[in-house]
């Protein structure tokens, strides 16, 4: 399958934008190859420049980005010295591209028959009827019904969009595909099918891929080899297994430490996130509250720690799980567990850890009991009204919630998992109180001391955007203080010391609080949205894909800076996510929402190891799908 | 053939609505019809007698119906600032058609130039002939229409003489020579139009061609025209549909100043005479025909957006 032939070969690339006179480099002396029917990955995060790289090569950098040095060839030929007509040639029949987002990618007014023989008709000429033909031809290659030619691009699921997006990449059999972050707004069932796809299209027609992703569990599971950027320029490079197993760049290090990695190899075992990079936050801090996905390594392991990963602090093994493991608090003491104990202190360790065990029951596991319940939901249904004619005395509405039963104990972390357009935004709104047409009991109990002027109000939700959620014309500190305004009696004077108190609180100095939303980083914005749920000392907080849109190095701290929180102010989270590492990592329990019910609800380690629902056992496999 | 059922029920329903508070906003106003009709003169028989043969003295639910009936037979009664000798809608019947002759051509003017200048200023983006369009857009974006008029009647009719200014002639009498006058206020009531258009539809196009769609058609293979026709104008055309709606909308209800400018026999100065006359019924008939031009117009832009965009079609 390999021939050595180079189809594209980038030497030196380097791309910048010129702004007030200055340079602003956002490609950095990048030299890459791609063979022959080879995938190669370009992994980073966001604005290290590897959407740049690929734009170069097709031509289409936005006007303002220069390409100060270096050269692009694609079978031997110079690319930036080729005439305009020339190149658009090239782009679709030998070159082609895949897009992120395939809602706005395709054009909304055409069929998605139209858009796909498009390519071949400006590529090819061939008569009317040949066109129609094999446009269905690919459309089929591609797993999609013939019916889709007619339909238009908003008909279609988000897979399906994306599958004929691939059928338009391919169809005028190009040589070279570059699919740039193919899978990322797609739910993780649908990821991997696409990722199958375009494994099948370069077995099957040779064609070179180029993938870019910020995930790495993508690149891992498809690509040959991998380049890793940051910044521009390329940090580490090599054949992806290697890669990723042994990272010799400390950058990737870190990437690979903070990816949400949750399955090993074998596809059977947890695998939380490291020890140290999720703790180091806390370690000063000695106890954690538990809810860690332990690390594990191999199926067949002693659940009682003889583990062969002296320095990783435990094991769970999943076929012999049972429950406590997960749940419980890890003291100080385990985290200081270095490399190098003997196998006698961990089974003394793990002694105590039993005793602790049954000393935190109360508090942990059974807490039900002890602890107050700060949120119950019983038989909620959740309606939207639908748009139709609308007849005096009867009105149409679509059920988004049937019947949800719950409750969330003060403390704990529920996360909510599920497809996009399952209900489980739907089912956050009407426990905020910002759906109407809600039939049921919802109680949110009132647990701040009684008297105390900052009573525990209403919950507050933290949204996956923090700069569409926050108001660009206003400051931190006004954002941070309205609430304070609307909730509270208190005087200007203690608004702003509480506020300047909060943004200590989430990592931020009072220096940000003079600044607009715009002026701060994702991870600062989605610190500053935080600080605004919080500063009205909530119980009760949700979570709604509160890191999606982050990079996995800020993940990891947003993350982390939560589970201070929670500890610090005793605060119960609801977290919302279609990330089921992150949330397994995140979450006591999880409950699986499937069209509009809950297909489950389990602590999240038995979730993932004896998932009941098929549509949570489809969820799960999936998700290993990436990693295998 | 749901979503056009459903808009047909609403125009009609706007309409009712219209129709009602037109009524009711001429209830208010102080004043008798009947007074006013017979002179002060008259005794109170004659009042009487005139009032229970006009159904005055009926309850309100009762005229209003009597008075809608009349209205969707075209008859809004008589014109009392001509005495009431002539019938309101006769009266109305010419002006409108001068007003409407006047709204086609300068529609008919803003399109065709409109359209093409938008595309060309597009595509032109960054060159001397977009920065020219773009100037003398600003220019004629703001200079008002009667103003325009009358540089048109001293340049084209006084200096040039290409028509005689005032020698305005009724289309029914000579229809050529109608049409040859009726082109210079065309041109007056669109020239500020289409400057508004132009600017509009360049910068929706423009603002297009960013998007991620036209970047993906770039990236089969396209050039930046063909992109722009066959995917970026169609897109772009959907607000600008809604725009040319409300200036056709607008042009219909009467351009009184430049009516006035070249002396047209148009509704809007029909409008202004009658309210300067307190001649209510005329005044009500003209302002029923404004607010019903407006909601059949938008029914039938809903109808276009329908055949334009799949989303609005399917849902």
């Amino acid at each position: 399958m390999k021939s050595n032939e180079i189809l594209l070969n980038i030497e030196n690339l380097t791309i910048g934008f010129a702004r007030r006179r200055k340079i602003n480099t956002v490609v950095d002396h990048v030299t890459l190859e791609v063979n022959k029917g080879e995938i190669l990955g370009i992994a980073g995060e966001s604005g290290s420049g590897k959407t740049m790289t690929v734009l170069a090569v097709m031509g289409l950098l936005p006007v303002s980005a220069k390409i100060l040095s270096g050269g692009i060839h694609f079978l031997g030929k110079n690319l930036l010295t080729m005439e305009e007509k020339e190149l658009r040639r090239l782009r679709g029949a030998e070159i082609s591209m895949v897009f992120q987002d395939s809602m706005t990618s395709f054009n909304p007014l055409l069929t998605i028959g139209a858009q796909v023989e498009e390519m071949l008709r400006l590529h090819s000429s061939l008569a009317k009827e040949e066109y129609r033909i094999l446009t269905l031809k690919a459309l089929e290659e591609v797993g999609l019904a013939p019916e889709v030619y007619h339909m238009y691009p908003h008909q279609l699921s988000g897979g399906m969009r994306q599958r004929a997006m691939i059928a338009m990449a391919m169809i005028a059999g190009p040589k070279l595909v570059i699919a740039d972050e193919p899978t990322t707004a797609l739910d993780v069932t649908t990821q991997g099918k696409i990722l199958e796809l375009l494994k099948e299209m370069n077995v099957k027609h040779g064609t070179g891929i180029i993938l870019i992703s910020h995930d790495l569990r993508v690149i891992q599971s498809v690509c040959d080899r991998a380049v890793i950027m940051k910044d521009g320029r390329i940090v580490e490079s090599g054949a992806a297994k290697v890669l990723f197993a042994h990272p010799e760049n400390e950058y990737t290090r870190q990437l690979v430490e903070s990816a949400p990695v949750l399955f090993s190899e074998t596809g059977a075992l947890l695998k939380g996130l490291d020890g140290e990079t999720f703790f180091d936050c806390n370690k000063d801090e000695g106890e954690i509250n538990g809810n860690v996905v332990q690390d594990g390594t191999e199926l067949d392991m002693d659940p009682n720690g003889t583990n062969i990963n002296k320095d990783r602090n435990e094991t769970a093994v999943c076929s012999e799980w049972n429950g406590s493991n997960l749940k419980e608090d890890r003291t100080g003491t385990d985290l200081n567990t270095g490399p190098g104990k003997d196998h006698g202190e961990d089974q003394a360790k793990n002694q105590t850890r039993d005793q602790t065990r049954v000393q935190n029951k109360g508090k942990n596991k059974n807490q039900d009991k002890d602890q107050e319940e700060i949120l119950i939901i019983k038989n909620l249904n959740v309606f939207y009204p639908e748009k139709g004619i609308v007849l005096p005395g009867k009105r149409s509405r679509k059920q988004v919630i049937r019947n949800v039963t719950i409750s969330v104990r003060q403390g704990e972390t529920l996360g909510i998992i599920g497809e996009s357009g399952s209900g489980k935004s739907t089912l956050a709104k009407a426990i905020v109180g910002l759906d109407t047409e809600v039939e049921g009991v919802i109680k949110i109990n009132g647990i701040a001391a009684a008297g105390s002027e900052m009573s525990v109000s209403r919950p507050q939700m933290v949204f996956q955007d923090p700069y569409g959620s926050l108001n660009p014309m206003k400051k931190i500190a006004w954002i941070l203080e309205e609430p304070l305004k609307l909730q509270t009696n208190l005087g200007k004077k203690e608004r702003m010391q509480r506020v300047n108190e909060m943004i200590r609180q989430v990592g931020l100095s009072p220096e940000h609080l003079e600044r607009y939303p715009h002026q701060l980083s994702g991870g600062q914005r989605q610190r500053a949205a935080i600080a605004a749920a919080l500063i009205v000392n909530p119980g009760l907080v949700i979570l709604d894909e509160p890191v999606s849109s982050l990079d996995v190095t800020i993940q990891a701290q947003i993350l982390c800076l939560l589970k201070e929180l929670q500890k610090k102010y005793n605060l119960t989270y609801i977290f919302i996510s279609h990330d089921l590492s992150v949330t397994f990592r995140f979450c006591d329990r999880i409950c699986v929402i499937y069209r509009g019910e809950i297909a489950e609800v389990k602590e999240a380690g038995e979730l993932l190891c004896r998932p009941q629902h098929e549509y949570t056992k489809e969820l799960i496999r999936s998700a290993m799908l990436l990693t295998a | 053939m749901k979503y056009t059922v459903k808009k047909f029920i609403s125009l009609v329903v706007s309409l009712l609505f219209t129709s009602i508070l037109t009524f009711a906003a001429f209830q208010v106003i102080p004043g008798d019809s009947a007074l006013s009709a017979l002179g002060i003169d008259a005794t109170e028989e004659q009042l009487e007698e005139y009032r229970e043969e006009m159904g005055l003295n009926k309850s309100l639910p009762v005229r209003y119906l009597n008075w809608l009936k009349n209205a969707l037979r075209g008859d809004f009664g008589y014109s009392s600032q001509y005495r009431m000798q002539i019938k309101v809608s006769a009266l109305i019947g010419d002006r409108l058609i001068v007003t409407a002759w006047l709204a086609v051509l300068s529609f008919l003017l803003i399109v065709a130039v409109s359209i093409p200048l938008g595309i060309l200023s597009a595509l032109k983006k960054n060159y001397i002939l977009d920065s020219l369009i773009t100037l003398v857009n600003q220019v004629f974006m703001s200079v008002p229409s009667f103003f325009l008029g009358m540089m048109i009647t001293l340049v084209f009719g006084i200096i040039l003489k290409w028509f005689t200014p005032g020698s305005y002639v009724n289309p029914w009498e000579n229809f050529r020579l109608f049409l040859r006058f009726m082109i210079f206020p065309a041109a007056a009531v669109a020239i500020p139009r289409i400057a508004m258009v132009v600017k509009f539809l360049r910068s929706s196009l423009l603002r297009e061609m960013e998007l991620d769609y036209a970047r993906t058609a770039k990236s089969k293979g396209m050039s930046n025209i063909r992109v722009l026709f066959r995917h970026v104008l169609k897109n772009a055309l959907i607000p600008v549909i809604t725009f040319l709606a409300m200036i056709l909308a607008d042009i219909l209800a009467g351009a009184i100043l430049v009516e006035q400018v070249f002396n047209l026999p148009g509704l809007g100065r029909l409008l202004v005479s009658s309210i300067a006359n307190r001649d209510y019924a005329v005044v009500q008939a003209i302002i029923l025909y404004s607010a019903s031009v407006v909601i059949i117009i938008n029914f039938f832009v809903d109808l276009i957006y329908q055949w334009i965009d799949p989303r609005v079609r399917t849902g």
